[in-house]
């Protein structure tokens, strides 16, 4: 497979153990990789290729096993806008995902998993707002009310 | 608005901010000055960070032209209100927020806090989820009360006590809330920074029953950074202090019952608060 992943600019990274933690700073996603999805994003930097990112798996992997797991987590790291799409030139990534996941359990590796959340503005990371003060929809008030951009 | 004719004011500084305050009418001053947040310290600064500009009205009842009591921030009118109290509280609420998000030396998490056996107990959650709820209950079985609001974090994982009066929404349709105290619930306020030691991602829910599960330190990361005010504005020094903080304390999820599902979980897997 004729494929050099590269991850997107623009990521704040938090590496914890064998996890990882990313922060895009345009979309405001924070991410958080298991073991597996954060060994193959570390490794995605456009100059290591498919084979080789197939070589990082654990051996007890058979060969298609491993190309199955690296194949489907560049697909769920793309999903997530972690990996520059241009660099996916391999149409067959997009393929067959929901089945491959199913076939990966009982390879004795951890599914690749990336959680996402949406990093909150300062508003929407505090309670709500008081009678008076000034809102822009009933979500922001205590009262839940918000009449003429003013919490009542 | 600088001509509008201020006749007082006065700036204060509070974790690496400074703050400026001006009012229309100086006998109102010390009412500004006690609705300020904890950690606020009065300084000489002439130059601030940010500036609050508050204007009382003097109109009696039964006046037939009543004016506005207004409340600016820098230039932006943050609320307009016949009430007194309505101004002081949007004012009260958009400083907090703004040292929340704007703080050079700590981290504001949106988070119940309570200290047990010495070691901090965070509640990370939005609003509405059971939290100050959640705080009180454990103030009242003897846990120091730390914040019903903001979990302040520094960068060794130190957990401030930012201690407000604890906001226990009424079981009404209004919705209104009710402001108690640490002492009012037989407890106290934690006389020092505690370092964490338990994180609890819960909710609120009717008929569940509290039976957390440990998560890996990634997800605990990622929770917590989703109740970080200061998650857009500074990034990667908020990452580095929830990193800090996720990887010394134990981070459980689940959702709960009443309240008191998690103190007596507390107690039977920590001990009692104090001992």
């Amino acid at each position: 497979m004729n494929t050099y992943p590269k991850a997107t600019g623009n990521l704040v990274r938090l590496d914890l153990a064998d996890e990882t933690v990313l922060y895009n700073k345009e979309t405001h996603q924070t991410h958080s990789l298991n073991a597996t999805a954060a060994l193959i994003w570390k490794h995605c930097d456009g100059q290591t290729g498919f084979d080789k990112l197939v070589d990082l798996l654990p051996s007890k992997l058979t060969g298609t096993q491993s190309r199955d797991v690296v194949e489907y987590t560049l697909h769920h790291l793309a999903n997530k806008g972690l990996l520059d799409q241009a660099s996916l030139v391999d149409a067959t990534m997009t393929r067959r995902n929901a089945i491959k996941r199913a076939a990966l359990v009982g390879f004795g590796i951890a599914l690749p998993v990336v959680v996402s959340a949406l990093a909150p503005t300062p508003a929407q990371a505090a309670s709500l707002l008081a009678t008076g003060a000034n809102c822009t929809s009933g979500s922001e008030c205590n009262s839940g009310i918000c009449e003429s951009l003013k919490c009542t | 608005m600088d001509r509008l004719g201020w006749a007082a004011g006065f700036a204060y500084r509070s974790m690496g901010l400074s703050i400026g305050v001006r009012v229309n009418h100086p006998e109102f001053l010390p009412l500004v000055g006690a609705c300020l947040p904890p950690e606020c310290h009065p300084s000489d600064d002439s130059e601030v960070d940010m500036l609050y500009s508050l204007s009382f009205s003097t109109s009696q009842p039964h006046d037939r032209v009543r004016l506005f009591n207004i409340a600016y921030a820098d230039g932006g009118r943050i609320a307009r209100t016949h009430v007194q109290a309505e101004m002081l509280a949007a004012f009260t609420e958009h400083v907090q927020l703004n040292i929340a998000a704007m703080a050079k030396t700590r981290t504001f998490i949106h988070a119940g806090a309570v200290g047990w056996q010495g070691q901090a107990v965070i509640i990370p959650a939005s609003t509405m989820q059971g939290k100050s709820t959640l705080v009180a209950a454990l103030v009242k079985a003897g846990a120091e009360y730390l914040s019903d609001e903001f979990a302040v974090l520094d960068d060794a994982g130190l957990v401030h006590p930012y201690p407000r009066p604890i906001s226990l929404r009424c079981h009404d349709l209004t919705g209104s809330k009710t402001l108690v105290t640490a002492a009012e619930l037989g407890g106290r306020i934690a006389p020092k920074p505690l370092p964490l030691g338990l994180v609890l991602l819960t909710q609120f829910s009717d008929e569940a029953h509290w039976r957390p599960r440990k998560v890996t330190p990634a997800r605990a990361v990622l929770d917590m950074f989703a109740n970080t005010v200061s998650a857009r504005i500074s990034p990667e020094r908020a990452l580095q202090t929830i990193r800090v903080a996720a990887e010394q304390a134990d981070t459980l999820r689940g959702s709960r019952g009443e309240a008191e599902q998690v103190v007596d979980w507390l107690k039977r897997h920590y001990g009692n608060p104090a001992s």
